[in-house]
């Protein structure tokens, strides 16, 4: 038994996978900055009157508990256009919403806990001391919610990274989907397959480095 | 040569506040003196703590009148300036330390200068060392609060909000949890502060031999009220009322227990 490696059988698809892995690293990039920063007005709508909340606190329950796949095929088939008289989003936008929201819902709850942890001892005493209320949040309130949540938000923004494979069930030209074209062709599939896995590996792995030197960091270590 | 004419720095009438807390106050009058210090005694939930609150609009009032220094800022229990314009004058200095664990011990004392005062780094850094100096944390002042140990911790909480020269600081337990000489440099810095910068202290504290030695005058709080004011002369055994010379007894048979 034996199998005979055939790389060259890729080589025109080489523009294509390089192509494929810029769209993997700026679905995740756009879908982890835009996940996160919607999660601190949802957070702080956590924390309103409980009309507000609860519903509030359900959806993202509801989000959390919902597949990305599915997310994103919602995001996509939603019937826009005979409910809103509007045209759907592209794929690439609909992939967007989807891997968006599902990092919002995470976000949103990690914030929340994290500005209900915020001790209070260092708050009271900003406030004794004469600080404002925007200077309370911007120099005691944020800089403790930021090194709580960074190390777990890190490992949402490379699973994001991950999950973005998921927009080629709906055409999106990311590296997955350019390695199932190139099998359709070529036949070749454990070497699309094994260039998919180093496009991922190349694109995470400085990132989990990164995520492992900021834990370890002294900024975030004094907590 | 003539006495320097004493004037009434801060004047508190009829307050009442913390309707709900653990320690409520009701019907507290209190008149302090520039350069004055009020030592405060009672026992634990006597509304001490609700007191400073709301004298620095960190709790609502629900009654009463206040003056600093003339000016009205306290009406019938509304805060009639902004609260932390009110805090630049009469700054409460928490039981508990609440440094920024993420700035180093310079940064804590430099930060407030910066964002109250509009301080330059400069300034605010040339200040901070002068009152680490006074307090004993001048070798401390690159350290992370993590980083040192709790009496200079709780000195480091003091220094921040000495560095903003206040009128009045109030001052809540600033020595419990803390070593004896910890207690000692603490109390020489206050001493130090009053008499080079004229400030003016209300000082709650269960350590009454640091009430005698910084107090002038000192209040029995009780249920809320100022039951009886003595000067610090007459200080412990000089109370009349009989709920007032019941806790100073007991706190002093405790103590040579």
């Amino acid at each position: 038994m034996s199998y005979n490696w055939d790389f060259s059988a890729l080589g025109p698809y080489k523009l294509a996978f390089l192509q494929g892995a810029c769209w993997t690293l700026y679905l995740g990039a756009v879908s982890s900055a835009a996940g996160s920063a919607l999660g601190i007005p949802m957070a702080l709508l956590l924390r309103q009157h409980p009309v507000v909340s609860v519903p509030l606190g359900l959806a993202i329950d509801a989000l959390r508990a919902i597949p990305n796949l599915v997310l994103i095929l919602g995001a996509y088939y939603f019937p826009y256009s005979r409910l809103f008289g509007i045209p759907g989003p592209s794929p690439l936008v609909a992939s967007l919403i989807g891997l968006t929201v599902a990092q919002l819902a995470y976000s949103a709850d990690l914030i929340r806990s994290a500005i209900e942890a915020v001790p209070a001892n260092q708050v009271l005493s900003a406030r004794a001391l004469g600080f404002r209320e925007w200077q309370v949040a911007r120099w005691v309130v944020f800089p403790s919610v930021v090194r709580q949540v960074l190390p777990s938000h890190m490992a949402l923004w490379i699973g994001n990274v991950k999950l973005s494979s998921l927009a080629s069930t709906i055409g999106v030209h990311e590296s997955v989907w350019v390695a199932q074209v190139a099998m359709s062709t070529t036949f070749r599939s454990l070497e699309a397959w094994m260039t998919v896995g180093a496009i991922y590996i190349v694109l995470v792995t400085p990132l989990t480095l990164l995520a492992r030197r900021v834990e370890r960091s002294s900024w975030l270590r004094h907590q | 040569m003539a006495e320097a004419p004493v004037t009434t720095l801060l004047r508190v009438k009829g307050l009442k506040a913390g309707y709900g807390e653990r320690g409520i106050i009701s019907a507290f009058d209190l008149e302090v003196e520039r350069g004055t210090c009020i030592g405060i005694v009672g026992y634990s939930g006597c509304g001490k703590t609700t007191l400073f609150k709301a004298l620095t609009g960190l709790m609502p009032a629900e009654a009463g009148d206040a003056w600093l220094d003339g000016d009205q800022f306290l009406t019938s229990g509304k805060l009639t300036v902004q609260p932390w314009s009110l805090r630049r004058h009469i700054t409460l200095v928490t039981q508990q330390p609440g440094l920024l664990p993420h700035k180093s011990v310079l940064e804590n004392l430099a930060l407030p200068q910066e964002l109250v005062l509009q301080k330059s780094k400069e300034e605010a850094h040339a200040e901070a060392r002068t009152v680490a100096k006074l307090v004993g944390i001048d070798a401390e002042l690159n350290a992370f609060p993590s980083e040192i140990s709790g009496g200079q911790l709780q000195r480091a909480h003091l220094a921040r909000a000495m560095v903003l020269h206040p009128e009045i600081l109030l001052l809540d337990e600033v020595t419990s949890n803390v070593d004896p000489r910890t207690s000692e440099a603490i109390t020489d810095a206050l001493d130090a502060l009053r008499d080079g910068r004229g400030i003016s202290f209300l000082l709650v504290s269960h350590d009454f031999a640091i009430v005698r030695k910084l107090a002038d005058r000192v209040i029995f709080l009780h249920k809320g009220r100022n039951l009886e004011e003595i000067p610090v002369t007459e200080f412990p055994g000089g109370f009349r009322d009989p709920e007032a010379q019941t806790f100073a007894s007991e706190r002093v048979s405790r103590r040579e227990r």
